[in-house]
């Protein structure tokens, strides 16, 4: 490893690596069911990545939308595919 | 930055940094509870139609595999507002091994309920490694390590919390259809997942295969039907007979998932509900539709979304992040 960082804890275990292809976590949004929204200030980095969670599935409807999305520069434009069958969409983005 | 830290890796990417909330181990859960996946039958109607050839056959039939469903109760500081982030270790890996995915996560009495669906059922069910930022978790008090703080003072990263490190990662796409080919034959419908998984390669081949754990929750899903309808009326043994059937299967699909190798992770369907409604009646001019179906089916399951759809789909196309990590690095 020429750069980057490697922490142990007291009792000589390796806890951390940078040799781990390791992405961090850059923020968590909630898409609310049905509604397009846009998120700003998200940190940019080299790469991201984006993992989406339906949440707080509608009870009325088991075969519900997720948020379709666009990740660029600090914006994070989360759509709502039908306005009355999709579900809370938890985003993750992650970035390197 | 004016303050604080960055640590970048040999490739330039960030690896910490004081200003992003890095995901700590907050702990393992085993399942607090399983059910079976949902299924509706209900056959009512006569039988008995004076000698006619009444098809008796598969009144009571599914011709489907339901899957099981784990239940686990998350605890947080802040359950509200932060959902965690849960990792999945499977129960096997490999060709045989069952699908599994999240289904449901929701916050309820002081808790993430959270639901994982695999497609059969096992002794024990898949064991959750849950991560989450550090203000839902007790900082650590060992005097050793690393920890980083924001411009507002808050701890971003503490190496004594066990930060996520995130070894492999991709994206998957879950296949289009939960079954391709005939859905069923006159009173019998194959609603069975019939389709080939979907794979992604990944690069934490380095990591046993049985210490393999993947975060990627469940979202396609669509829906089948299949209905089959028939009547007779004639003379039998000098007496007239009449009959008619109507029936409807369906199933509720889910996409979900498994470890297929040490480089490479698979996408496919586990059922999580699935039904089937006879009706029948002594009388070949009796019309059933599915206002009839339903009539007598408890509203309750009606109103939870459970009643047959069209054949359907959704979220078709859909690019699902996977990351993946080492259970050993947080036993």
């Amino acid at each position: 490893m020429s750069f980057g960082i490697q922490i142990w804890d007291s009792a000589g275990t390796l806890t951390y690596s940078s040799l781990d292809v390791t992405w961090s976590h850059i923020g968590s949004f909630t898409a609310p069911a049905n509604t397009t929204i846009t998120f700003t200030g998200i940190a940019q980095t080299t790469e991201r990545k984006v993992i989406r969670q339906m949440i707080n599935q509608l009870s009325s409807d088991d075969e519900a939308y997720i948020h379709t999305y666009s990740l660029s520069g600090g914006s994070l434009v989360c759509t709502a595919p039908d306005t009355s069958n999709t579900t809370a969409t938890l985003f993750t983005v992650l970035g390197r | 930055m004016a303050y604080g830290l960055t640590v970048n890796n040999d490739s330039g990417q960030v690896i910490i940094d004081s200003d992003i909330s890095h995901f700590h181990f907050a702990g393992k859960y085993n399942s607090a509870s399983s059910v079976a996946g949902g299924t509706l039958q209900n056959h009512t109607g006569a039988t008995d139609n004076d000698g006619g050839n009444f098809p008796y056959a598969n009144l009571t039939s599914l011709g489907s595999t339901v899957g099981h469903i784990y239940k686990y109760n998350i605890t947080q500081a802040d359950v509200s507002t932060k959902p965690p982030m849960c990792f999945i270790k499977p129960t096997s890996t490999g060709s045989s091994a069952p699908f599994a995915g999240i289904i449901r996560m929701h916050f309820e009495s002081g808790y993430w309920k959270v639901e994982l669906l695999q497609s059969t059922q096992t002794s024990s069910g898949p064991v959750l490694y849950v991560f989450t930022t550090l203000d839902q978790l007790t900082l650590g008090s060992d005097s050793y390590g690393l920890r980083v703080m924001d411009s507002s003072s808050a701890v971003t990263f503490d190496s004594q919390n066990r930060p996520l490190r995130i070894k492999g990662s991709g994206s998957v796409t879950t296949p289009s259809l939960a079954h391709t080919g005939s859905l069923g034959s006159s009173w019998l419908a194959t609603l069975d997942v019939n389709c080939t998984p979907s794979s992604m390669s990944h690069s934490a081949s380095s990591i046993a295969i049985d210490k393999q754990i993947y975060y990627v929750p469940s979202v396609a899903h669509c829906a089948l039907q299949y209905t089959h309808s028939a009547s007779d009326s004639g003379i039998h043994d000098w007496n007239r007979y009449a009959w008619a059937r109507s029936d409807i299967y369906w199933a509720f699909y889910r996409s979900s998932f498994r470890i297929l190798s040490t480089s490479s992770l698979q996408c496919s369907y586990a059922i999580y509900y699935r039904g089937h409604l006879a009706r029948t009646a002594a009388d070949s001019g009796f019309v059933l539709g599915l206002s009839a179906l339903f009539g007598n089916i408890d509203a309750d399951v009606g109103s939870a979304g459970m009643v047959p759809y069209t054949n359907s789909s959704r979220n078709v196309g859909e690019s699902q992040g996977v990351i993946i990590t080492n259970s050993d690095w947080y036993a």
